[in-house]
């Protein structure tokens, strides 16, 4: 069953001569549950491609559809109320605010959604994450693999039905990505998320179920890396 | 287990709050100020209204009316009126004019009245107790030193018509002794048959007047028309003391009156520099936390939510902000009450501090609108940070720079700062408006200061502590009296001049009349410094070029000519002020061309200026000196308006350094918010090889593109506005013609170098003190 269906997406930054076209009639679809690595060069077009698909970016022409919904047809608050219920963000900085402890980080959307916290759900996820013991720590007081197990939950709170992670590992030394990846993935089979990461890593691109590749604006499924 | 309850995203405003202390504090700072200056004004105006209220019922009386011609039964059934709070009889003999009664060979005032008058519808303060029988007096202070004398002692009242004996029962500190230093005789307050029988037996009579002062809740205006009804008074029976009934009606004097719209202006003028202040010091918080916005939009915030943290934000320094301006206002308000009561005194000793509702209601408003105000760009500023930034950590994204900066004017790091200064028109127009803003306050208080300046003659000025004048208005004073005064210790300087009033005159060849005063030397040379146009320099010796003082009816100007009898006087300059008469055109000429024109040789007014150390031997000196001429002690009026001057240039200055203070943290903020804007782009410069030092004329270059450009806008609006007030305020009164004032634009200009120059030391030390690759990831 489709989440995600991209029909013939294009972004062009600038106009005339100096226009550059970071994204070229790109269409793809991602099945629900699946977990889909996005490589490519610098400059390829692979985080506009993800600004796109996460409604921070508008396209110059084409649609993407997440559940079956046009999120560029949606007025700008509606969009943003969608973004918030039904996607998670994992950025490579972790952005967690730096004034709130991990708890709080982790709640932070859906206070911003004016839901009360499912408790339960919070003491569950804490449990995954390994982050009982610190969840009264600051951002400051964690290494970067727990920040970055932070911003993981605090992507998973909401229950998003697509979770996108612009290079999740950038910032984190080998055992740590590792840990986190292997984290991600277990618990997108758990809750049923879709995943789409961008990464440089080869063998963390080698974990995803499919692995598409952005080459200047084109995008080419290369398939599973196994295969 | 415990847990950090968060019920709401807004929770985190105060934890953030917390957490950005040392970040916050300049904007706390600004909303300190602001609640600061308008709690301040409006406390110190409403003291001032009340102090002024005291002050005039003190100096009038608090009695509404004074009715003359109504009979001793009447009076007693108006006194028993229920609307009649107090009430008393009351008469004075010889306060205008000098009829010729002493005590002590000093000249006495006589007043007939009862206990009543003096110590409730005057309310002087009183020693001893007023005279319950016919040959007993009480007099005023002073003439208990004046007189040596004391409670009990018998005085005599020396009249035209003999010598009357009385008992002194006791003394009161009147109106004539607190107010009126002119007068150096004593006065006298006797019951009233005592007084008509003195006057009787000299054949004299004064009018009587039976004094009223009504309830507190009676209407004045009906109370006063009943009583003409009931016992048929024509108007001219019933005068208003219109001190006290202004002040019952609701509304003071015209000069208090003056104070409330006075304090308005100056709020709007705090709330306007304080939403400046504000929203620059939040805008450049925002633009410090673009990442947190972004990050914020990404993980679902609304604009209107983002909208709504800034403002609560904003709203939640209030809480803090507030009462500790309110604090500061009010510890600030004492000090100045007890200076200006204590130090400065004279008109200032009626001000007591008090806690004032509307200063402090003010306060509170102007900081919660001021904040609201100034959060609103702010708040937009930061909902419209794209989500994007927080991925990709610039705010730049999307924009096109349509053209680059220009190298060839300046070196390259100067031309990148002056073209971050210009590429955003908007930003560039705020900041130089911002600016000229400034200049424009500047030189509209400095037209202010001119005026008061005109207004109150202080020292160093043809401003004499001693005046002698003889008892008819003629030219008496012989020549020598004034060298025999100049020569003793404790003068500084001693100055005559002769008056010649309603000289017949051709004015340009019409027929008028003028008035001719004669300067000596000394005079002449103080006079230089209010030369309005024209030049003295030929006006010496024997001439017959004159000067004339600036009068507005008359308009006299350089190059007149008027004769004189024979004599044609040439105007050479025209001076703003000087020692001279207001009712007619004045002509100052010298003394040689006085006594040729007049053929008199001697002085009408003889003045003296006393050195510092002078002591009161020195003035009985003078005095003995002056003989029978009317001796004048000027010295406390002098003081008086000193000290006023003090206050009005304290005030003015202290505006003028708020002024600058705003200048100076409206530069700070918008530089340190520009350079945040930039941060990974000066990473990115300095990994290519830009020095610290670079990096600041660059910042610095920026900086000073504002300031210029808002000095020059600023010019073109203050001189504008300076012109026009100098042209309402002072020419048109005091004569003279515009000029440039380079003084304020040299000292705004001064200011904003000295602001400049701090603005760019922060954020400098700021990029010098991050590792380089940490500016480059700082967004």
């Amino acid at each position: 069953m489709k989440l995600l269906e991209i029909q013939k997406l294009c972004k062009t930054y600038g106009s005339g001569e100096t226009a550059v076209q970071a994204l070229k009639n790109v269409s793809f679809s991602v099945q629900r549950g699946e977990y889909v690595a996005i490589v490519g060069e610098s400059g390829s077009g692979k985080s506009t491609l993800l600004n796109m698909i996460g409604a921070l970016d508008t396209p110059t022409s084409g649609k993407v559809l997440i559940d079956g919904r046009d999120t560029f047809s949606m007025k700008d608050k509606k969009r943003t109320i969608f973004r918030r219920r039904n996607i998670g963000f994992i950025f490579q900085a972790f952005n967690l605010i730096p004034e709130l402890t991990v708890e709080q980080n982790i709640i932070f959307p859906l206070l911003l959604d004016y839901q009360k916290p499912d408790w339960d759900y919070l003491e569950e996820l804490l449990a995954v994450l390994n982050l009982n013991e610190r969840r009264n720590h600051l951002p400051s007081q964690l290494s970067g693999g727990q920040q970055q197990r932070v911003a993981i939950g605090r992507a998973l709170i909401t229950r998003p039905s697509l979770i996108l992670a612009d290079e999740p590992t950038g910032n984190l030394d080998t055992q740590n990505s590792r840990e986190v990846i292997a984290l991600l993935k277990g618990t997108s089979k758990k809750y049923e998320q879709t995943i789409i990461m961008i990464t440089h890593n080869r063998s963390i691109a080698q974990t995803a179920d499919r692995v598409l590749q952005v080459s200047d604006g084109i995008l080419s499924d290369l398939g599973r890396c196994s295969e | 287990m415990k847990r950090a309850v968060m019920k709401s995203y807004l929770d985190l405003i105060p934890i953030s709050a917390r957490m950005r202390k040392k970040q916050n504090r300049m904007t706390l700072f600004c909303i300190v100020l602001a609640v600061f200056l308008v709690t301040s004004v409006f406390s110190m105006a409403e003291i001032m209204a009340k102090g002024e209220e005291e002050a005039m019922l003190k100096k009038h009386g608090s009695h509404h009316i004074a009715i003359s011609g109504l009979t001793t039964e009447e009076a007693a059934q108006l006194a028993a009126g229920s609307d009649v709070s107090a009430s008393a009889w009351y008469r004075a003999f010889g306060e205008d004019i000098y009829e010729g009664y002493q005590i002590g060979g000093r000249r006495v005032i006589l007043y007939g009245t009862e206990q009543a008058y003096v110590d409730n519808l005057r309310g002087y303060e009183t020693e001893g107790v007023f005279p319950q029988k016919e040959n007993e007096v009480m007099l005023n202070t002073p003439a208990k030193e004046q007189l040596g004398i004391q409670i009990g002692d018998n005085v005599v009242i020396q009249t035209p018509s003999g010598a009357f004996d009385f008992t002194v029962t006791g003394f009161c500190l009147d109106e004539m002794a607190k107010y009126n230093k002119k007068y150096e005789g004593v006065c006298a307050y006797l019951r009233p048959e005592m007084l008509d029988s003195v006057l009787q037996t000299n054949g004299e009579t004064c009018t009587s007047f039976y004094v009223v002062r009504f309830a507190q809740r009676t209407k004045l205006k009906q109370a006063i028309a009943d009583v003409k009804e009931k016992y048929g008074l024509a108007d001219g029976a019933v005068e208003e003391n219109l001190a006290a009934v202004a002040l019952a009606g609701g509304s003071s004097s015209q000069q208090v009156n003056a104070l409330y719209p006075l304090a308005a202006v100056v709020s709007v003028l705090v709330l306007t520099a304080g939403v400046l202040m504000i929203s620059s010091c939040m805008n450049s918080s925002v633009s410090q936390r673009t990442k947190f916005f972004g990050m914020m939009r990404c993980i679902g915030a609304s604009r209107k939510q983002i909208v709504q943290f800034v403002r609560l934000e904003a709203l939640n320094w209030c809480k803090t902000a507030i009462p500790f301006g309110l604090a500061l206002s009010i510890a600030v308000t004492w000090i100045v009450c007890v200076v200006l009561k204590n130090i400065v005194g004279g008109e200032f000793s009626e001000f007591t501090f008090r806690f004032s509702a509307l200063g402090i209601l003010s306060g509170v408003l102007v900081g919660v609108i001021s904040v609201l105000m100034a959060a609103h760009s702010p708040a937009r500023r930061a909902a419209n940070v794209s989500p994007v930034a927080a991925v990709s950590g610039s705010m730049e994204i999307g924009k096109t720079v349509s053209h680059a900066a220009s190298t060839r004017l300046f070196k390259v790091e100067s031309a990148l700062g002056v073209y971050h200064a210009v590429s955003s028109k908007k930003n560039m127009t705020l900041m130089s408006l911002s600016f000229a803003f400034t200049v424009v306050l500047f030189l509209g208080f400095y037209a202010l200061l001119d005026f008061a300046n005109r207004l109150l003659p202080v020292d160093g000025e043809l401003n004499p502590d001693i005046s002698i004048a003889p008892v008819e208005n003629v030219n008496a004073i012989p020549k020598s009296m004034k060298d025999e005064m100049s020569r003793l210790s404790g003068v500084e300087a001693a100055f005559g001049s002769a008056m010649a009033f309603d000289l017949p005159a051709l004015i340009n060849g019409n027929e008028g009349s003028v008035d001719l005063v004669s300067y000596d030397d000394y005079m002449f040379r103080w006079t230089q410094n209010a030369v309005a146009s024209g030049s003295m320099q030929s006006v010496h010796g024997d001439t017959n070029n004159v000067l004339t003082i600036f009068n507005k009816d008359s308009r006299l100007d350089v190059g007149d000519r008027i004769q004189i009898g024979d004599t044609e006087l040439n105007i050479v300059c025209v001076v703003s002020s000087g020692i001279g008469t207001e009712n007619r055109p004045a002509l100052v000429c010298t003394e040689e061309t006085f006594a040729r024109i007049t053929g008199e040789n001697k002085y009408m007014s003889l003045n003296v200026q006393l050195t510092k150390d002078a002591t009161e031997e020195t003035v009985d000196t003078l005095r003995a000196i002056a003989g029978d001429n009317l001796f004048y002690d000027r010295r406390e009026e002098n003081r008086e308006n000193t000290s006023s001057f003090g206050v009005f240039q304290a005030a003015a200055y202290g505006f003028l350094a708020i002024i600058a203070l705003i200048t100076f943290f409206n530069i700070m903020n918008s530089i340190s918010m520009s350079v945040s804007a930039r941060m990974r782009q000066y990473g990115a410069m300095r990994a290519v090889g830009m020095s610290t030092h670079q990096m600041t004329k660059m910042i610095a270059a920026e900086a000073a593109s504002y300031a210029v450009c808002g000095l020059v806008i600023g010019c073109v609006g203050g001189l504008f506005v300076h012109r026009m007030m100098m042209n309402k305020l002072v020419y048109q009164h005091f004569g003279g013609s515009w000029e440039i004032p380079a003084e304020p634009i040299v000292i705004a200009a001064v200011i904003f170098a000295l602001s400049c120059a701090a603005a760019v030391y922060a954020p400098a030390k700021r990029i010098r003190e991050m590792e380089i690759t940490e500016t480059i990831n700082e967004f």
